[in-house]
C-alpha cells in the first residue's frame, strides 16, 4: 500500500516536471512563442485565458511574424553539456569527473538531451533525461550536505539528516520536517536555482507535495532517516529540472 | 478530485513559465544583465547566491560592463564549457559537439586563455596538452606516443577526470608526429606544422582516405564560414584539376563544365598544400620517406589516384598550391590580404595555406560570427548580420585577433542581447 502511494507521489512529481515543460515546448506541434513573449502579468489564471493558446490572439502573433518582427531576449536552450555543468554549478558542486555517479548518468543520458539552442528542439525523452540527471546531481548534493555540520551547509542548514520526518518518543510524535522547515529548504533551493523567491502558487504546490509525501508513508517509515533525504531529493529534482534551469 | 489535480498542475505549469516571461521584461535591471552576461560567457547557470554573480552585478551597477565580462571569462566554465564547445564543433566532419575533448579543442582553449593571436591557430608550430605537474591526484593518461600521438586518450582522460582542463593545459612549442621506424614508434617534429590544420583530430576527420580535397573544403567551411557552393567558380582556371575527375561524365563534357568544374577549380588549386599529408591511424607526413603510400616525389598516392579517368589532368608532384579563388567575386568574398610571409596567388605547404586563410578578411568575420553565435544565440536579419560581421570582424582585428577579447566585445555589444 505504501509502495503504491509513494509511486503515486513520484508519478506526480514527474508529471509536474513534464507538464510544466511541455507547454513551453509546444507539445511538438503548438507554437508557444506568443505565450513566452507575454509579460508575466498577463498570466493570472486559466480562467482569464480560457485556453493557453488564446493568451495572445493568433492573428496578432501572425501579423508580428509576417512583418519580420523579432521579439528580443527569447530564452535560448542549453545543450546537453551545458545542462550538466549548469546543474553542477547551481548546486555548488565542481565536476568530480565522468566516473562519478552524476558523471556516469550524464554519459548515459546525454544522447537524449538536445544539442540545439532553439527552445522548440526539446523532446519528451530530453525532459525525462533532464529529470534523471537532476536526480543524480541532487543525490550528490544531499550526500555532500548531509556530511557537513549544519553551519557549514549551503542549502539545508536546518535539516536533521540523521532523523526521520517524525520522531516518536514515549508515544509522543514530534514532527521534524515541519511545513516551515520544509518550505525554508525549498525556498533556499529556489533562491539558489532560480535566483528568486517561490511564488504563492509554487509554495502551495510544494506544501501539497509535502503533505502527500507524509500521507503516503506509515508511521514507521516517517520515522526513518532516509525519508528526510527522500522528500528533499524529490523536491530538488523538480526544482532543478524546471525550465529556467536550462534556458538562458 | 481529478479536476483539482489538473488545476494544480496547470497552475504550476504557468507559475514555472512566469520567470521566463519575466526575464524578457526585466532586462533593464542590473541583476538581470549581470546574470545574462555571466551565463552567456560561461555557458552555464549560476546560483542566485554565488559570490561571482554578486561581483558581476556590482560591476554592472558601476557601469563597468567590460570588467564584468572579463570577470566572467576568468571563470573555469568559460574555457571548459563555452570555448570547448565552440572549438569541438569545428573539429569534425559532422560538426557535432557530442565528442570527447581532442587536441584541436585543447589548442583553441589554451590559445584563447593565453590571449594568443588566433591567426596562429592556422599556421603555428605549437600544441596544447595537460601539464603533469598540475595533475595532482588525478590519473591522466599522458604517454606522448600512445596517448597523444596514436590516440585521443590523453585528452579524453583529461576531460573525463573532472580536472579543470582550461587551467592545466600547457603550450608546447612544437607539433609532433609519430613515425614508425623499423617497427618502433618514435616521436618526430612535424616538418610542416600548421596549428589546427595539422592537429590529430582535424587530420583524422578530413584526411582519412579520400583525395585530400575535404581538407580544403572544410578549412574554408570552418575558418571562413563559406560553404563550397558559395565559392565555386566555373570560370576559374582548371589547370590544377586532377586526373581523377571525369571531364566527360556520361560522355558529355557539358556536365563537367556545368556541375563539376566550378568546385574543382578552386578546391584542386589549393589541394596541393596537403600533398604530403595522410592519416593511417595517425597523421603522417610522406616527406619522412618511410610512408609506403607515397610516390617517388613523396606525394601521397591518393593525390594522383584514378589516373586513367582523365589522363590529361593535373599530376601533383609537390606541395605547391595556387589560389584560383582570386577572380573578382571570390576576391570580394574572401578579402585576401598578403600575409607577412607568402603570397596571395600561390604558395607551398599547409602552413602557407593557413597563413593565406588566416590573414583574409573573411577569417576575421567568420570568427566574429562564430563567437556571436556561441554567445548571443539569436538570429539576425541578413542586413543586420552583414553589418555585424563587418563591425565585429574589424573589432577582432583591432583586438589583436584575441578570441578572449572577442568574446568580451561580443557579449557587451548592443546587438548581442
Amino acid at each position: 500500500m505504501q509502495i503504491t502511494n509513494r509511486k503515486k507521489i513520484l508519478n506526480f512529481l514527474i508529471q509536474v516536471t513534464i507538464f510544466t515543460s511541455l507547454p513551453l515546448f509546444g507539445f511538438n506541434c503548438m507554437d508557444m512563442g506568443p505565450l513566452l513573449r507575454q509579460p508575466a502579468t498577463e498570466f493570472k489564471s486559466l480562467a482569464d485565458t480560457g485556453r493557453i493558446e488564446n493568451v495572445i490572439p493568433l492573428e496578432d502573433y501572425t501579423a508580428q511574424t509576417e512583418f519580420g518582427f523579432q521579439p528580443k531576449a527569447v530564452p535560448a536552450l542549453m545543450n546537453f553539456n551545458q545542462i550538466y555543468h549548469a546543474m553542477l554549478n547551481l548546486t555548488g558542486q565542481t565536476s568530480s569527473g565522468l566516473d562519478s555517479e552524476a558523471g556516469r548518468t550524464y554519459v548515459s543520458v546525454r544522447g537524449s538531451l538536445t544539442d540545439a539552442s532553439d527552445i522548440n528542439e526539446v523532446t519528451g525523452s530530453g525532459i525525462l533525461s533532464t529529470n534523471t540527471l537532476a536526480g543524480e546531481v541532487c543525490n550528490s548534493l544531499l550526500n555532500k550536505e548531509s556530511r557537513l555540520m549544519a553551519a557549514q551547509r549551503t542549502f539545508f542548514p536546518a535539516i536533521m539528516f540523521n532523523r526521520g520526518l517524525e520522531t516518536v518518543t514515549n508515544g509522543v510524535t514530534t514532527v521534524n520536517m515541519t511545513e516551515a522547515v520544509y518550505l525554508t529548504a525549498a525556498s533556499e533551493m529556489a533562491l539558489n536555482f532560480w535566483d528568486r523567491s517561490m511564488t504563492a502558487e509554487e509554495t502551495a504546490l510544494f506544501t501539497a507535495f509535502r503533505n502527500d509525501y507524509f500521507a503516503g508513508l506509515t508511521a514507521t517509515e516517517r520515522a526513518a532517516a532516509k525519508e528526510t533525504k527522500g522528500i528533499l531529493l524529490g523536491t530538488c529534482v523538480v526544482m532543478l529540472s524546471a525550465v529556467e534551469d536550462f534556458t538562458y | 478530485m481529478s479536476v483539482r489535480i489538473l488545476t494544480v498542475l496547470l497552475l504550476s505549469a504557468l507559475s514555472f513559465l512566469l520567470p521566463v516571461a519575466n526575464a524578457q521584461i526585466a532586462t533593464n535591471s542590473d541583476r538581470e544583465e549581470a546574470k545574462w552576461l555571466l551565463e552567456r560567457l560561461t555557458g552555464v547557470k549560476w546560483r542566485g547566491k554565488d559570490p561571482v554573480l554578486e561581483e558581476v552585478t556590482r560591476l554592472i551597477k558601476l557601469g563597468q560592463r567590460k570588467q564584468a565580462a572579463q570577470l566572467a571569462t576568468q571563470q573555469p566554465q568559460f574555457l571548459n564549457v563555452l570555448v570547448k564547445q565552440f572549438a569541438l564543433q569545428m573539429s569534425t566532419q559532422d560538426e557535432t559537439r557530442r565528442i570527447p575533448l581532442n587536441d584541436f579543442a585543447a589548442m583553441v582553449m589554451g590559445h584563447t586563455r593565453d590571449g594568443g593571436d588566433a591567426r596562429e591557430l592556422l599556421y603555428g608550430n605549437f600544441s596544447y596538452k595537460g601539464d603533469p605537474e598540475q595533475f595532482g591526484s588525478y590519473r591522466i593518461q599522458n604517454n606522448a606516443v600512445d596517448d597523444i600521438g596514436l590516440s585521443n586518450d590523453h585528452y579524453d582522460s583529461l576531460e573525463s577526470s573532472g580536472i579543470d582542463v582550461g587551467k592545466v593545459l600547457t603550450r608546447i612549442d612544437e607539433q609532433m608526429l609519430i613515425v614508425n621506424m623499423n617497427g618502433a614508434n618514435i616521436s618526430r617534429q612535424n616538418p610542416d606544422p600548421a596549428g589546427l590544420l595539422t592537429s590529430r583530430a582535424w587530420v583524422q576527420a578530413h584526411a582519412v582516405a579520400g583525395t585530400n580535397r575535404r581538407l580544403v573544403e572544410y578549412t574554408f567551411r570552418q575558418f571562413m564560414c563559406v560553404k563550397i557552393e558559395e565559392w565555386a567558380d566555373p570560370l576559374a582556371n582548371e589547370a590544377r584539376i586532377g586526373r581523377d575527375i571525369d571531364r566527360f561524365p556520361g560522355g558529355d563534357n557539358k556536365v563537367f563544365q556545368n556541375t563539376c568544374r566550378a568546385c574543382h577549380t578552386v578546391m584542386d588549386g589549393f589541394r596541393g598544400a596537403f600533398a604530403n599529408l595522410d592519416y593511417n591511424g595517425r597523421p603522417t607526413n610522406s616527406t619522412f620517406g618511410n610512408t609506403t603510400g607515397a610516390d617517388k616525389n613523396l606525394v601521397v598516392n591518393k593525390m594522383n589516384k584514378n589516373e586513367k579517368v582523365y589522363p590529361g589532368g593535373y599530376v601533383t608532384v609537390d606541395n605547391s598550391w595556387v589560389n584560383n579563388a582570386d577572380r573578382p567575386g571570390n576576391s570580394a568574398l574572401f578579402g585576401w590580404r598578403k600575409p607577412a610571409s607568402g603570397e596571395v596567388t600561390h604558395g607551398s605547404g599547409i602552413a602557407q595555406f593557413g597563413r593565406l586563410v588566416a590573414n583574409s578578411q573573411r577569417f576575421s568575420q567568420c570568427m566574429a560570427q562564430r563567437v556571436f553565435d556561441s554567445v548571443c544565440k539569436k538570429q539576425l536579419t541578413p542586413t543586420e548580420k552583414a553589418a555585424m560581421l563587418v563591425r565585429l570582424g574589424s573589432q577582432f582585428e583591432q583586438n589583436g585577433y584575441s578570441l578572449r577579447k572577442q568574446f568580451i566585445t561580443t557579449a557587451t555589444d548592443v546587438q548581442c542581447k
